[in-house]
């Protein structure tokens, strides 16, 4: 079973413009979302999914701190030092790291989907375990 | 809000903190421990009641911890892991991201925010991130502050 399959079984919200004019331009059928994914987007993504599932800013910061440690290690703290960046100044990182957070993002994203988490502590244990997955790909 | 919930809060902004600023928490962060074992954090871990103490005085009076609450969650965002457009969120559309302590304090927890120079750094790096990457939410914020960023008629 591969994407095309998850792909025709997409759930119906998913399908743009189609609640607001079924028969307009594509003539009832789905509009396909082709736009270029980037860092920003994945992230979005994820935390529009923690946003629905829990109501408190500081398991966005969990998650995020949970991203760092996961993706860029232990001495992740070091590594922002040394860039002369803090810790919120993600879109600063060289771009590999910036890559490596990406793959963090969608993995959480997807660990979060299938986990069904919902609350403070449910989202960042899925999420952490999405990371932890993540993680295995990288040389460092 | 109860004063069960404003200390739960609290702790959970201080953890962040401690958790984003390699400060010593004193006890297993959120990730680390089961979650009955996590609700008593609040009650059970001294080095964050004795810093409460120094800082906001006696643990049981509710003005201790709405103080606490405040400046904590407000220390906690602008200290913090958060991409600089979910500051400015956080800040003026409540909608896409916020908390308890937001939701009930909103003017005094962004009054304090304002008070780091790191929070007010983020704002236009935000407001680039909305306009270029979520341009609905972008328009959002134009919508709501419509009346007070037009120029006034004299």
């Amino acid at each position: 079973m591969g994407f095309l399959n998850y792909w025709r079984k997409r759930e119906p919200e998913e399908v743009q413009g189609s609640l607001f004019k079924p028969e307009g331009k594509t003539g009832g059928k789905p509009v396909i979302n082709r736009a270029e994914p980037s860092r920003l987007s994945s992230y979005h993504r994820l935390h529009d999914a923690v946003k629905e599932r829990s109501d408190s800013e500081q398991t966005h910061q969990v998650v995020n701190y949970l991203q760092n440690l996961e993706l860029l290690g232990e001495d992740h703290q070091e590594l922002y030092e040394e860039l002369g960046l803090s810790v919120g100044d993600r879109d600063k990182l060289p771009k590999e790291a910036k890559e490596a957070l990406m793959v963090g993002d969608i993995a959480a994203f997807h660990q979060i989907m299938m986990d069904d988490a919902q609350g403070h502590q449910a989202v960042i244990e899925s999420s952490h375990r999405g990371f932890k997955r993540a993680r295995k790909l990288f040389p460092w | 809000m109860k004063i069960h919930e404003l200390r739960r809060q609290t702790y959970m902004s201080y953890e962040c903190l401690c958790m984003n600023t390699g400060a010593y928490l004193g006890a297993p962060f959120v990730w680390q421990t089961s979650g009955d074992q996590y609700n008593r954090l609040p009650f059970t871990n001294q080095t964050f009641k004795v810093a409460i103490r120094k800082q906001f005085g006696d643990l049981r009076r509710k003005e201790t911890w709405r103080r606490a609450a405040i400046h904590y969650a407000a220390r906690g965002v602008a200290k913090g892991s958060l991409e600089p457009y979910q500051l400015v969120c956080y800040m003026a559309l409540p909608q896409q991201i916020s908390s308890p302590v937001r939701e009930a304090y909103g003017p005094e927890v962004i009054e304090a925010l304002l008070s780091y120079p790191e929070a007010a750094a983020k704002i236009r790096v935000g407001l680039e991130q909305l306009v270029r990457e979520k341009p609905d939410v972008a328009q959002e914020f134009v919508r709501t502050y419509e009346k007070a960023i037009a120029p006034q008629a004299c």
